[in-house]
């Protein structure tokens, strides 16, 4: 079994990595610095770069600009083979061939490991993951998510450095996906190794990592642990990925201390914290606004904006209103039971909230309503 | 698909008269070489095993059984692995077009007429001393055998799922070990049907051979086309018959293995 010793982990550093193909950049100038024994999930849309940059620390593609460091050591040039990373694919990948206990085996006998302390691995690490007994079944004998266990098993078998994923539970169906990412947040908490997972699933995400990095384009647009990322997004595809939000988008202008906007007839202002953006998008979170029939229902001293009410649903917890912004975007409020309206489809209303809320970024859509 | 029983009917009687007409001229040698008479004569009027005695009690026909024997064993094992090495090379040529028009060169020699390749190569085993030697016939029966086996390892290789030499790679293993332990296992089917016709290629080669024997060294199909330019013995029906045995053994076993490789 792996090393149990806490904080044994490896320490990867990704440092101005670019790959570039003949027509296009998968992944444009990235740096990522993961922590040892760190949980840290490479969250994107599909073609934003997360995968290939998996592909590039584990030594399955060539980088053309940059470095990586596993540990300290530049290993951007050495091979896949000899970088000591166990992974684990999306499509299982055993070998069709061989047993169960055979596939296990396989890493071992590459790092001759002796016989007898083989099979005694591979009895173990098939206890880890709960197919004890299963050792002489071959790959297609067994139902997808035993298949992914005995990847797992095999990619943690030689107590690698580090353990790379790559969308590991995309291909099973929701219950199983969700039973083995506990599984997969227990086996990391029992060995302390570094895990690099790659999802497009954001509440995956947030289920296993200590941090998140997020993928577009090519680029990351923000590290850190899921409560940066949901309250403190650094950009407004952060915001939208990240949870549900309501982006209220105007021209933006600051005194130094204030800024201000003029969201179609409604005054928005906050604290100036950072750079203030010229084209601005106040972004708030579903459990930051509130809901008021008539503008004097506002507490005193809010920002409101007048909205036409789409739904309004009863979900048992509290109320979700699906609401149509003077712009015609759609915002979302989440408010709980004893804040009860009687708005029906249609009502004309205000959603409201204390004016320092919410986070001003930058409005970088390409097209300006969605 | 059904069809009515008198369509389905003519279809066999269709079928059986296109099989007769493929494998009679062939079958027609298994009586001929158990007559009794000294010349090729069908029906035979008496019977007789003489010529399967005169073949093998005759030097000059052992030897040349021998020879290409050994010729074809050989060619076997120089022939799969080059013609193995080729088709892995060429599916892993990330350049798709390169790599098509190098399966394309490999294959010429199956599309190029057997004549044309034969000047060629006598003209030049005259000037490499190659002419009538084991080397020399190893190596012009390779050229003709080699695409058979790109061919058939090519086609196994289009159903290998090549992301699990990338899992091999990750669990420690280098490009041999990954080829000899998860690649070939897998394309086995594929190389060993190269290999049988590999060995069949060169065991009933025969133009080719023509031109490179010697009168040291010839192979069965050859000591066969001088043996019937000159006396028309039955001898030369015995060896059909074995060799028209041999061939069909080793193609049945080997398809009949592979087949029962895939059901396991």
């Amino acid at each position: 079994m792996p090393d149990k010793t806490p904080g044994a982990g490896t320490r990867i550093d990704v440092k101005n990595v670019t790959k570039r193909y003949a027509k296009s950049t998968a992944v444009d100038d990235v740096s990522l610095s993961i922590e040892p024994g760190e949980f840290i999930t490479l969250l994107g849309p599909s073609g934003s770069g997360k995968t290939t940059t998996l592909n590039l620390i584990a030594g399955f593609t060539e980088l053309t600009h940059g470095s990586i460091e596993i540990d300290g050591q530049r290993v951007d040039h050495v091979p896949a083979h000899k970088r000591g990373l166990g992974v684990v694919f999306q499509h299982y990948a055993l070998f069709p061939h061989m047993t169960v206990a055979e596939n296990i085996a396989f890493p071992l006998q590459q790092r001759k490991t002796p016989k007898a302390a083989q099979a005694a691995l591979v009895a173990s690490v098939l206890q880890t993951v709960g197919l004890a007994g299963y050792q002489d079944r071959f790959p297609k004998e067994l139902s997808g998510g035993q298949q992914q266990r005995v990847a797992f098993a095999r990619a943690m078998v030689f107590n690698p450095r580090a353990l790379l994923m790559d969308e590991p539970l995309g291909a099973l169906d929701k219950n199983l996906r969700e039973k083995l990412q506990l599984e997969i947040k227990r086996i990391h908490q029992d060995v302390g190794r570094t895990f690099v997972f790659v999802t497009h699933d954001q509440e995956e995400a947030l289920i296993l990592s200590d941090r998140i990095a997020i993928f577009n384009n090519g680029r990351i647009e923000q590290v850190g642990t899921s409560a940066d990322l949901y309250e403190r997004p650094a950009s407004l595809f952060v915001a939208r990925f990240m949870g549900e939000s309501t982006v209220f988008k105007a021209q933006v202008s600051s005194n130094g201390s204030d800024w201000h906007m003029d969201f179609h007839g409604s005054t928005l202002h906050g604290p100036v914290t950072s750079t203030v953006p010229g084209k601005g998008a106040l972004v708030l979170r579903p459990e930051q606004l509130r809901v008021a029939e008539s503008r004097a229902d506002a507490p005193a001293g809010s920002a409101a904006v007048p909205v036409q009410v789409i739904q309004n649903i009863y979900l048992g917890s509290g109320h979700k209103y699906e609401l149509r912004l003077p712009d015609g975007s759609t915002g979302i409020v989440r408010t709980p039971l004893t804040e009860r309206t009687s708005l029906r489809p249609g009502d004309s209303a205000y959603v409201h909230w204390p004016a320092h809320q919410g986070v001003l970024l930058e409005d970088n859509d390409l097209v300006s309503t969605t | 698909m059904k069809h009515a029983a008198p369509t389905r009917t003519l279809l066999a009687l269709y079928t059986a008269m296109v099989a007769f007409v493929l494998i009679a001229p062939t079958v027609v040698v298994i009586p001929l070489s158990f007559t009794d008479k000294a010349s090729l004569t069908f029906p035979p009027s008496g019977w007789s095993t003489r010529w399967y005695e005169n073949f093998f009690n005759d030097p000059a026909w052992t030897a040349a059984f021998g020879n290409s024997l050994t010729v074809a064993l050989i060619v076997t094992v120089v022939a799969t692995a080059a013609g193995t090495a080729a088709a892995v090379g060429v599916s892993k040529w990330s350049r798709k077009r390169m790599a098509k028009a190098a399966q394309m060169f490999l294959l010429a020699p199956i599309v190029v007429p057997s004549i044309i390749l034969a000047i060629g190569v006598y003209a030049i085993f005259l000037r490499l001393q190659l002419l009538g030697t084991l080397p020399g016939f190893v190596l012009a029966h390779s050229v003709l055998a080699v695409p058979f086996v790109l061919v058939s390892v090519s086609a196994a290789l289009a159903g290998f799922d090549d992301r699990l030499t990338t899992a091999a790679a990750s669990l420690g293993a280098d490009r041999w070990t990954t080829f000899r332990r998860v690649m070939l296992p897998l394309i086995l089917p594929g190389v060993v049907s190269g290999a049988l016709f590999a060995f069949v290629t060169s065991f009933d080669e025969v133009v080719l051979s023509i031109f490179i024997k010697s009168p040291y060294l010839e192979t069965l199909p050859v000591k066969m086309y001088a043996s019937v330019t000159r006396d028309t013995d039955p001898t030369i029906a015995a060896a059909a018959t074995m060799i028209m045995l041999l061939t069909t053994v080793i193609i049945a076993v080997g398809l009949l293995s592979m087949r029962r490789k895939k059901i396991a």
